[in-house]
């Protein structure tokens, strides 16, 4: 079991604005040089998540997105296929999308490991086990885990290449979690259950939790995990939290219970042919 | 204890023959690929992955990837029962070629944007590779710059320790991609000569294409005369474009990984430096060598012979300090001439011989990234 000690969350959805670059630079003028978009709304994220407290240097910093920084990379490709011009140092540094997580590691002044990883699906979830792995073993006393997506148009384009409906909303956002073993002052205990359920497994061991339990699924299997566990789940207990389809969505969620939740979450996600659990416990 | 089991490696080196010969008589082939940069038409070597029939970009790398893999899969007997039980680390320098490739393509070919319905982008390779294979569901795919698939080992171990997995599969990619040779030419980083770690008149760097597939378990699993003894990651925040050239983000990184392995400074027998042969990285590795050694430890450089082969290097060259020491030597560091009165420090210049003992490797990226391993070969 580990412990979330501080949430923040900055997002929005398609048609909505979020000067991102305006917030930041009243935050911090001196760093807006050099970083782009994606650095900001990295930045601006953690910023929302660590208002109240003070990182140990040894902090490490876990970051996850679907796409990284996606945007400085259309323009890399513009300089290059259109303008017929070398790549600006600048946009070539911040294409690594690690980038990102070495200025907020600045910002916050913290030297841990920092991580920059992707996934196809459920990356912030696959990043959230690793996270527990390390505290529980001791790798890592302390860690700032994020996931950040910054939302790409032309939208029916993001949509393709996403693999979603063309009815579905876009989203964006930047959501992390302070994390540690250590339960003192902790807003909520978070367990990344190591077995992996079978549909009637998961029906069966649904059937044995407490009335209530509030439940919530991954976006994406969102349609899917509803239809199957219907008849298993009361309505009434669906924590119902979407701020537009982005692919690092599920810390929004945990975020969002996790503020504004009581009780206990289940939050089920689809693995393969395998669901998995994550239960988030809100603490006094 | 977390064990090494060995893998391979699609490098500009060959086979594993081709291989051992290159890095003991100290030989290797390079191509030259060409690039106008504001107006200036430049030509610089290239350590290319030698396959003539790369003529379908978004397929070869599948095909590499899995090949690679089944090769390793093949020389290590492993049964499609252990593979199960196999979490997938994927490291890679390169924003997804899957993704990358494409859109590229589409201003090549005819301004629209062709894209399908499939789901593309970071991970998918590494979604592919556990489908084929049938893994453990569990994959990630790092983007930490020169350090990503070191990374992937730290991680890989962690989760093994953990028993959430039996198995890792460490995969470490690199191909040519053009943003990224420019990119690094526009930065003023390129050799146009040769790539020559540590000596006083050193151009820069090469840059190279490498995959690379390493499996690694626990000893109760598959037990392994190399083992992973332990490494550690940090961010040095002095710089996103390297590490501070007094060597105290690197001296940091290199203790770390001694005192979280129980090792000492002096029980090293040799370390795989970095050494990209920019003036700053080496200077900065020197003295972060420093500051943890009295004196100078037997160290080389890898990349004279596959090149700077950025998210890939952690692997492959784990990969290839792992065949030099099971062949009893230690390479040279190759295309060294002169000493450098200010790092003071000489790379090997001759082969040594080798057959085991504790190894560090060291990695260092953009990002401020800072990563050092260290493994263990026991002798059999």
């Amino acid at each position: 079991m580990i412990y979330i000690h501080s949430v923040g969350t900055l997002g929005r959805v398609e048609g909505e604005e979020l000067d991102v670059k305006a917030a930041w630079k009243a935050i911090s003028a001196k760093m807006i040089r050099r970083t782009d978009r994606f650095i900001q709304l990295a930045l601006l994220g953690a910023h929302e998540a660590l208002k109240a407290h003070t990182l140990s240097q040894n902090t490490a910093l876990y970051m996850a997105s679907g796409q990284g920084n996606l945007a400085v990379f259309k323009r890399l490709r513009d300089q290059r296929y259109i303008h017929k011009q070398p790549p600006k140092p600048v946009d070539f540094i911040n294409s690594l999308s690690n980038t990102a997580g070495f200025y907020v590691a600045q910002y916050f002044g913290i030297t841990g490991k920092n991580l920059n990883v992707s996934r196809l699906n459920n990356v912030a979830e696959t990043l959230l086990l690793l996270a527990q792995n390390d505290l529980e073993l001791g790798h890592e006393s302390e860690i700032l885990l994020g996931g950040v997506d910054e939302l790409q148009e032309p939208y029916p384009f993001t949509r393709k290449t996403l693999g979603i409906c063309d009815d579905t909303v876009l989203g964006e956002g930047s959501n992390w979690l302070l994390l540690s073993a250590n339960k003192e002052d902790a807003l909520a205990s978070l367990v990344y259950e190591k077995e992996r359920f079978s549909l009637k497994e998961l029906q069966s061991y649904l059937l044995t939790l407490d009335k209530d339990i509030m439940y919530t699924f991954a976006q994406k299997s969102a349609t899917l995990l509803q239809k199957e566990l219907h008849n298993i789940l009361d309505e009434t207990h669906i924590f119902n939290s979407v701020n537009g389809y982005f692919e690092t969505s599920g810390l929004f969620t945990l975020v969002d219970f996790t503020k504004n939740g009581s009780g206990t979450l289940i939050y089920i996600l689809l693995e393969g042919d395998k669901y998995r659990l994550i239960r988030l416990e809100r603490l006094n | 204890m977390v064990t090494l089991l060995g893998g391979d490696i699609y490098s500009a080196l060959g086979d594993e023959e081709e291989r051992l010969k290159h890095l003991k008589t100290g030989t290797y082939k390079t191509v030259q690929k060409e690039m106008v940069l504001m107006g200036e038409d430049l030509s610089f070597s290239y350590y290319s992955i030698d396959d003539s029939a790369r003529n379908s970009a978004l397929s070869i790398p599948l095909e590499y990837l899995e090949n690679v893999v089944q090769t390793a899969i093949d020389k290590l007997k492993l049964t499609s029962a252990d593979l199960s039980r196999c979490g997938l680390f994927l490291g890679s320098a390169s924003n997804d070629l899957s993704l990358s490739l494409p859109l590229g393509q589409n201003f090549d070919n005819s301004q629209v944007e062709r894209v399908g319905c499939e789901r593309i982008g970071n991970g998918y390779y590494a979604q592919h590779l556990s489908e084929h294979f049938g893994l453990h569901p569990f994959s990630l795919t790092y983007n930490t710059a020169c350090t990503s698939s070191a990374n992937g080992v730290i991680d890989a171990a962690s989760m093994l320790e953990g028993g959430i997995i039996d198995y890792a599969l460490v995969i470490g990619f690199e191909m040519f991609a053009p943003i990224s040779f420019e990119g690094f030419a526009s930065m003023q980083l390129l050799s146009q000569g040769n790539i020559a770690p540590f000596d006083k008149n050193r151009q820069g760097i090469v840059l190279g294409e490498a995959i690379s597939a390493l499996f690694m378990s626990r000893d109760d699993v598959c037990d392994s005369p190399w083992k992973y003894l332990g490494g550690v990651g940090r961010c040095e925040t002095h710089s996103v474009t390297g590490a501070n050239p007094d060597g105290v983000g690197i001296g940091e990184v290199i203790q770390a990984a001694l005192h979280t392995t129980g090792t000492q400074a002096q029980d090293i027998v040799a370390v795989k430096a970095h050494g990209t042969a920019s003036a700053l990285n080496d200077q900065a590795e020197i003295n972060g060598m420093k500051k943890v050694f009295n004196t100078a430890p037997d160290f080389f450089s890898l990349k004279p012979y596959i090149g700077h082969t950025l998210g890939s290097c952690g692997c492959s060259e784990l990969l290839l300090l792992m065949e030099c020491v099971n062949a009893e030597f230690l390479p040279a560091t190759t295309n060294f001439k002169e000493r450098d009165e200010v790092l003071e420090w000489t790379p090997l210049q001759q082969t040594k011989r080798c057959t085991d003992g504790k190894f560090m490797l060291n990695y260092f990226g953009f990002g401020g990234n800072n990563t050092s391993l260290i493994v263990e070969k026991v002798d059999s």
